[in-house]
């Protein structure tokens, strides 16, 4: 075998290598797509899950115990607006 | 001859005089001493009153300063307010633990009680700020609830009437459930009303800088912002209350068709 040919061949192999490289990052790869397609699939479910109102006797509940809760900061809230009303200086002299 | 005869007495007067001299010298010296003892003694009483004063006035701008962090630490967290107005009392109250912390430095310096004096007097005119700004802060902490209570009550209103319509569709007699939910809106609704009237009103008031028309306006607008927080209050419990009703109604347990699922639509 020639000196050429034996370059021709060597550039061969070495096209062929870095082929083999770029089919097996693009295989790899590939399935990324899917992958986001699948979880903006997943996204949407649940943002139409949590737009979809629970009205189970459970949630209802929760909230009622959620409004008790905001109403004991509501009566926090308000003691302190009639303690600052009456609130007096410490006197000085 | 006649000298002779006078020395003695000459010499009897002189040492009397010298006996004299040295009592009045001693009294002097008495005297002095007792003066320099009076004198220590009131500068230790006046540096005693100093120290007691700036003790009063560090405990006074202390507990301002203490109610204005707890304050800004309320408004901070407020989400159901403008941020105009949270911004202003946010900025009001920042100015004032700022002002008050630069007394307190200047008062704990203070050696003399002129000085300390014309600085104690600083706070009481700082009072009339403070008496202005905590319960502005406060009523719009109680807006800010109030609404957040609101909100609240709105979205289980809104859960209740899916159940009630499909209670409804059931075939359950609702009349009394579409009242409760009818009446709960309305309340909540008013409760929201005098929550914005007050914000509006405390918001708009300006330190009175003295005027004492100024002063009584600012505190029956803070009295009656104070009146509509209650009024909300009262809203909001009645509206609690006609959740609570509701909710119960719905339970198996109050009717033969009443559903624990939720409706799907």
């Amino acid at each position: 075998m020639s000196s050429s040919s034996k370059k021709i061949v060597t550039v061969v192999v070495i096209a062929l290598v870095i082929l083999g490289i770029w089919w097996y990052a693009s295989s790899s790869s590939a399935p990324a797509p899917v992958s986001t397609a699948s979880s903006a699939q997943s996204t949407d479910a649940s943002a139409a899950t949590s737009t979809v109102q629970d009205s189970s006797d459970a949630s209802l509940q929760s909230d009622l115990t959620s409004v008790d809760a905001s109403m004991q900061t509501v009566s926090s809230d308000s003691a302190n607006v009639d303690s600052s009303l009456n609130d007096k200086q410490v006197p000085q002299q | 001859m006649n000298i002779k005869r006078k020395i003695p007495a000459i010499a009897v007067s002189l040492a009397g005089a010298a006996l004299m001299m040295m009592g009045a010298s001693s009294a002097y010296a008495q005297t002095a001493s007792t003066t320099a003892a009076r004198t220590a003694a009131k500068t230790a009483r006046a540096s005693a009153q100093v120290t007691k004063s700036i003790s009063r006035a560090d405990q006074e701008i202390t507990r301002r300063i203490a109610a204005l962090n707890a304050l800004s630490t309320r408004i901070a967290a407020a989400k159901h307010v403008t941020d105009a107005d949270k911004a202003s009392i946010a900025s009001t109250v920042q100015a004032q633990i700022s002002d008050l912390t630069a007394l307190k430095a200047k008062i704990d310096a203070d050696t003399t009680a002129a000085t300390l004096k014309t600085d104690v007097k600083a706070i009481a005119d700082s009072y009339r700020i403070f008496m202005l700004v905590i319960p502005q802060g406060n009523l719009l902490a109680s807006v800010d609830s109030v609404n957040a209570t609101a909100s609240t009550l709105t979205t289980l209103a809104s859960k209740l009437q899916t159940r009630v319509t499909a209670a409804q569709s059931a075939g359950k007699d609702v009349t009394a459930m579409t009242a409760s939910l009818t009446g709960l809106a309305a309340k909540v609704a008013d409760a929201t009303t005098q929550a914005s009237a007050a914000e509006t009103e405390a918001a708009a008031l300006k330190p009175d800088m003295g005027d004492k028309t100024v002063m009584a306006s600012n505190t029956a607008a803070l009295k009656d912002a104070r009146a509509k927080i209650k009024a909300a209050t009262a809203d909001l419990k009645a509206a609690r209350a006609d959740a609570a009703t509701v909710v119960s109604a719905l339970r198996p347990t109050a009717g033969k068709t009443a559903s624990t699922t939720p409706a799907k639509q």
